[in-house]
């Protein structure tokens, strides 16, 4: 439910956007990068948005959201790499943790190695956030 | 017709912890120690705070003392605090299922922005998951459980019970009764969470409430040690 929260204050920045641009007549498409690494859910956040819209210049808009994959980064050598989902399934291993790197994203780069210098130390550059990329707005 | 694009590039999860991050600096400033309750409802974080006031109210005149609570409707648990003197403040959400740091800074106005107060305890709504992603910037962070909820309590939230300073396990005079064994709902804790102090307590009987009010002293705790590496392969 923590969807609903974050999509408040998204239609608050895309309202205020709207405010800002002459003419504005309604919000036709805002866009959202999704990191995988988030614990945000696409389809929640997606019905929390269209509802938190509703009478709002926004409430017709296309919702485009991307799921961005995590971007590590090695303390010791400062190599940055990113992971696909099936490397994520095949490093973690079974089930169970991967459910683990799933809802407890500060832990998954634990489950990492560098693959340039084998360091274990490890920060996530990107894979976190959820980010308003942009608001389209038809204007008169 | 035409489109404008407006570009906002606002991070919203980032947003909240600098949230939090500020709230921490407001806490710092006005000389506070802030400890933040989380827990699912009925977990008895209202009952295991007043007994920890007693302990407190030792120490501390009950002016020095704050209380946020938050709730999706009534006060009854201000009311419940408000009878150890101590300055209060109820928040209800109306729906939303956890505090924000929004929530907080309201609070705080009517508490003259912490102004006087050496120790401000928060309860956040009573939910397993949400509060944990909306930081308040609290120095400790309290996870209520109780051996009623089942004995899987923690590995059901391993997020909630990973990013917990303090974990009590509440009701433990309940245990026979409930036919729970602790000790396993220890060990799962401590598997998800090697640091915290694990307290077990009991709010009707007192049982482990000073041991709790030592262990909030040592607050704020310091942060994961960077080169700890867990390889699981």
């Amino acid at each position: 439910m923590h969807e609903v929260s974050i999509a408040l204050s998204m239609l608050s920045l895309v309202e205020d956007a709207f405010r800002r641009t002459p003419g504005a007549r309604r919000v036709s498409k805002i866009r959202i990068e999704v990191g995988l690494l988030s614990l945000v859910d696409v389809e929640a956040l997606r019905f929390a948005l269209r509802t938190v819209a509703r009478g709002t210049p926004a409430e017709n808009a296309v919702i485009e959201i991307m799921v961005s994959k995590p971007v590590f980064r090695c303390r010791k050598c400062g190599y940055q790499w990113s992971v696909s989902d099936s490397d994520i399934n095949r490093i973690a291993g079974d089930e169970e943790k991967r459910m683990i790197l799933h809802i407890y994203p500060d832990v998954a780069a634990k489950y990492f190695t560098c693959p340039r210098c084998g360091g274990n130390s490890i920060d996530i550059v990107k894979g976190r956030g959820v980010v308003l990329l942009d608001v389209e707005i038809e204007t008169a | 017709m035409n489109i404008v694009i407006t570009s906002i590039g606002k991070d919203l999860i980032e947003e909240n912890e600098r949230e939090a991050r500020r709230l921490r600096s407001i806490y710092d400033e006005a000389g506070m120690k802030v400890y933040e309750f989380l827990g699912g409802p009925g977990s008895g974080k209202t009952s295991v705070i007043e007994r920890l006031l007693e302990f407190m109210l030792q120490e501390y005149r009950p002016e020095e003392v704050g209380y946020i609570g938050g709730d999706v409707a009534t006060s009854l648990d201000a009311e419940r605090i408000a009878r150890y003197g101590v300055r209060h403040v109820q928040i209800n959400t109306g729906g939303i299922c956890h505090l924000e740091a929004h929530h907080i800074e309201t609070a705080l106005m009517f508490l003259d922005k912490g102004k006087g107060l050496k120790v401000l305890i928060i309860e956040n709504v009573g939910n397993l998951i949400c509060p944990f992603n909306f930081p308040l910037g609290a120095h400790a962070r309290v996870l209520v459980a109780d051996v009623t909820e089942g004995e899987d309590k923690f590995v059901k939230h391993p997020l909630s019970t990973r990013v917990s300073d303090i974990i009590v396990i509440n009701k433990v005079d309940l245990a026979p009764v409930m036919g729970v064994n602790v000790e396993r709902m220890v060990k799962d804790a401590r598997k998800l969470n090697p640091k915290a102090p694990i307290i077990l307590a009991s709010a009707r009987t007192g049982k482990g409430i000073r041991e709790l009010y030592e262990a909030l002293k040592a607050a704020p705790f310091p942060e994961e040690e960077e080169e700890e590496v867990i390889v699981l392969r």
